[in-house]
C-alpha cells in the first residue's frame, strides 16, 4: 500500500515540476520585452510591408534605441504607438487602458463631402422610414437609402422594406458617405439585394508565414442574389474617403454589379482584414493580416475609385443642395 | 469450443469518470502568453480484458474558460478517443508490467473572447505509440485494492491546425474538393518535433459486488510545432466507477 502511494506522490511534484520546463514563462513585461515582441509579430503577421514598400528593420533600428526599462507607461505607449504609424494603416490600434492610438491620414487631408444636417433637413425630411439601421425616404421619385455603420446589424425584414420600396421607384442612391465599416456580413447582404447573378468583386489572400510575401492562395470573394428577392434596377452608391474597411468592401462589391455606379470621391480604405494581439504588460493591439484587390489587381488598401469624382460643392451647400445627391437622382431618372 | 473458452475468460468493463482539469495552454496564433484554468473534465471508456490482452477505447471530453496574467480569457474545448492494447500472454493480466500500444486522435478547439476576427482557432492529430502499464493489487482493512500506473507515448501520425492567422489550415481553400483541402491541410506528427505524453495513475478500490469506484491523477503533455506552435499541459483528477458487464 505504502509504497505505490510513495511513488505516485513523487511522481506527481515531479510532473507539476515539469510544467516550467515544457511551458516556458510567458515574456518579460518590462518595456524593452514588451516593445520585441509588439515588432516582432507585426513583422511576422503585417500584410503590406511589400505593397507600401515599409522597411520595418529599419523601423525597429530608428525606434530600438529609444526604449529604455526606465522610461514610463506614457512614453511607452508614445513611442509604440508612433511606430505602428509608420504602417500608415487604419486598421492599426494599440489599445491601452488610457488612450488608444490611430492613423486616421486616409480621411484627414480630403474634403469631407458629407454634410448630415443637411440631408437630414433638405432629403431626408420629417417622415422618413426607419428599417433597423437604413433611413430611406422617396426623393423625386428615386429611393434615397442612408447606412452610417456596418456594425449595425440589417435585418433580412430591414432589407425586405427597401427591396420592396425601390421596386417602385426610378432607382436607388445607397449613400455610405462618412459610414467607417462595421461588419462584411452586413455588406454582403445589402450588396445581394442588388445582384442579378453571382459575381466575384475581388480576390482575398491571407498571411501564411512569417516572410513579408509569405501568403495563401488568392481566394474569390462573391456576392450572390438574395433569395428573398432583388432589385436589380439602376444603383447609385455615394462614397466619400470616410468610407473605411467594410464600406470599402461594400463599395467595390456594388461597383462590380452592371447595374450599379458610384459616385463622389474614393472609399478611405481599410483592405486588410485586422488580426489581434496582446502584450506582456495588458495592452491590445490590432494590424492588417489579409490582402484583397480588385478584378484589376488593385488593392482595395487604396481605396475604392469612384465611377464618376464628385466633390461637395459649398455654393450648393448653399442653396440647400448636396450635389451628389442631386446628380445621382439627375443621372438615375435620366 | 475453444473460442467458447476464450470468451469465459474474458472480461468487459464499463469506466465512467468526471472531475476537473488543470489547463494550461498557449497557442502563439493567438499570444504570446499562457492561458490557464481549471475545467471539467470527463471520460467515458470499454475495457476488454482476455487472457493474452486488454484492450480499453476511450472517449474524453474537456471544456473550460482559461485566462492569461493580463485577464483575457478563452473558451477552450478537448474532444478526443483513445485507445490502448496491452499484452500479458505469459503474465497475470491484474499484476505487474505491460507493454503495449496506443492510439490517439484529439480535437482541441479555442476561442478567444477579446478579438473581433479570427478569434476561432483548433487544432487535431491522429497518432500512435508505445504504452505501458503497471498494475498491483494489494488488500488493506480487508478492501480490495489495485494500483495502476499507465503511460503513452505518441510517436508517429498526421495532424491538422489552423493556418498562421485564421481559423483554415494553411492552403485549404472554399471552393477547394473536399479530399484536395484534406491533403493540404494535413501535416505529419513525428516526435522530436511534435509531442504528447500523456500519464494516468488510478487507485482502484474493488466493491464486493465486483463494481469499483477510483481515483485517477492524469498529467498529459503536448507541444505540435509547425506554423504556430501550441504548447498544452494538463492535470485532470477524476473520480471513476466501474461497471463490471460480464
Amino acid at each position: 500500500m505504502v509504497r505505490p502511494a510513495s511513488y505516485s506522490w513523487i511522481l506527481v511534484v515531479f510532473l507539476f515540476s515539469c510544467d516550467q520546463w515544457l511551458l516556458p514563462p510567458d515574456p518579460a513585461s518590462d518595456p524593452t520585452a514588451v516593445f520585441d515582441t509588439l515588432w516582432e509579430d507585426v513583422n511576422h503577421r503585417y500584410s503590406f510591408f511589400t505593397h507600401k514598400d515599409i522597411d520595418w528593420k529599419q523601423v525597429r533600428a530608428d525606434y530600438r534605441p529609444r526604449v529604455n526599462d526606465q522610461m514610463g507607461q506614457l512614453e511607452l505607449y508614445d513611442l509604440l504607438a508612433e511606430m505602428l504609424f509608420e504602417l500608415r494603416d487604419g486598421h492599426v490600434n494599440l489599445s491601452t487602458g488610457f488612450n488608444r492610438s490611430r492613423n486616421w491620414d486616409w480621411y484627414r487631408d480630403f474634403p469631407v463631402n458629407y454634410d448630415e444636417n443637411l440631408i437630414e433637413q433638405e432629403y431626408l425630411g420629417g417622415d422618413y422610414w426607419i428599417s433597423g439601421p437604413l433611413q430611406h425616404q422617396v426623393v423625386d421619385e428615386v429611393l434615397y437609402v442612408n447606412y452610417r455603420s456596418f456594425g449595425q446589424r440589417i435585418s433580412e425584414a430591414n432589407l425586405q422594406v427597401v427591396v420592396e420600396r425601390a421596386k417602385r421607384s426610378r432607382g436607388v442612391i445607397i449613400d455610405v458617405r462618412n459610414n467607417g465599416g462595421g461588419n462584411l456580413s452586413n455588406a454582403e447582404l445589402l450588396a445581394s439585394a442588388f445582384a442579378a447573378e453571382e459575381i466575384e468583386y475581388a480576390k482575398q489572400r491571407i498571411k501564411s508565414g512569417p516572410g513579408p510575401d509569405e501568403f495563401g492562395p488568392w481566394e474569390p470573394m462573391t456576392i450572390r442574389p438574395w433569395e428573398e428577392g432583388t432589385y436589380t434596377g439602376r444603383v447609385i452608391v455615394l462614397t466619400n474617403r470616410r468610407s473605411y474597411s467594410a464600406t470599402t468592401f461594400f463599395a467595390q462589391m456594388m461597383k462590380a454589379l452592371p447595374n450599379v455606379s458610384l459616385v463622389g470621391d474614393q472609399t478611405g480604405g481599410g483592405g486588410g482584414t485586422p488580426v489581434f494581439g496582446e502584450l506582456p504588460n495588458g495592452w491590445t493591439y490590432r494590424f492588417s493580416a489579409t490582402q484583397t484587390i480588385d478584378p484589376d489587381e488593385r488593392q482595395l488598401e487604396d481605396g475604392v475609385v469612384p465611377d464618376l469624382r464628385l466633390d461637395l460643392n459649398p455654393a450648393a451647400v448653399g442653396r440647400g443642395e448636396d450635389n451628389l445627391i442631386e446628380t445621382a437622382i439627375f443621372l438615375l431618372r435620366r | 469450443m475453444v473460442h467458447l473458452n476464450a470468451f469465459s475468460q474474458s472480461s468487459g468493463n464499463l469506466w465512467l469518470s468526471t472531475g476537473f482539469q488543470a489547463f494550461t495552454s498557449r497557442d502563439a496564433g493567438f499570444s504570446s502568453m499562457k492561458y490557464s484554468g481549471p475545467r471539467s473534465f470527463s471520460t467515458g471508456a470499454f475495457a476488454l480484458q482476455r487472457p493474452h490482452k486488454t484492450e480499453t477505447f476511450q472517449v474524453e471530453f474537456g471544456i473550460g474558460p482559461l485566462s492569461n496574467q493580463i485577464g483575457n480569457s478563452l473558451n477552450a474545448l478537448s474532444a478526443g478517443f483513445w485507445n490502448s492494447t496491452f499484452y500479458h500472454r505469459e503474465k497475470d493480466a491484474d499484476r505487474g508490467l505491460h507493454w503495449g500500444w496506443s492510439n490517439q486522435n484529439l480535437l482541441n478547439l479555442r476561442r478567444h473572447n477579446g478579438f473581433t476576427n479570427y478569434s476561432l482557432r483548433y487544432d487535431y492529430f491522429t497518432s500512435i505509440g508505445p504504452a505501458l502499464r503497471y498494475r498491483y493489487p494489494f488488500q488493506w482493512k480487508g478492501q480490495q485494492f489495485s494500483w495502476q500506473t499507465l503511460a503513452h507515448w505518441q510517436v508517429v501520425g498526421f495532424q491538422i491546425k489552423s493556418g498562421f492567422i485564421g481559423a483554415d489550415p494553411a492552403g485549404v481553400t472554399e471552393d477547394g474538393e473536399p479530399l484536395d483541402n484534406f491533403l493540404r491541410a494535413v501535416d505529419p506528427f513525428y516526435v522530436g518535433r511534435d509531442w504528447h505524453l500523456g500519464l494516468e495513475s488510478t487507485l482502484v478500490w474493488t466493491l464486493p459486488a465486483g463494481n469499483d469506484l477510483a481515483l485517477r491523477y492524469r498529467p498529459e503533455f503536448a507541444f505540435l510545432k509547425g506554423g504556430q506552435p501550441i504548447h498544452r499541459v494538463g492535470h485532470a483528477v477524476s473520480l471513476l466507477i466501474n461497471f463490471r458487464i460480464w
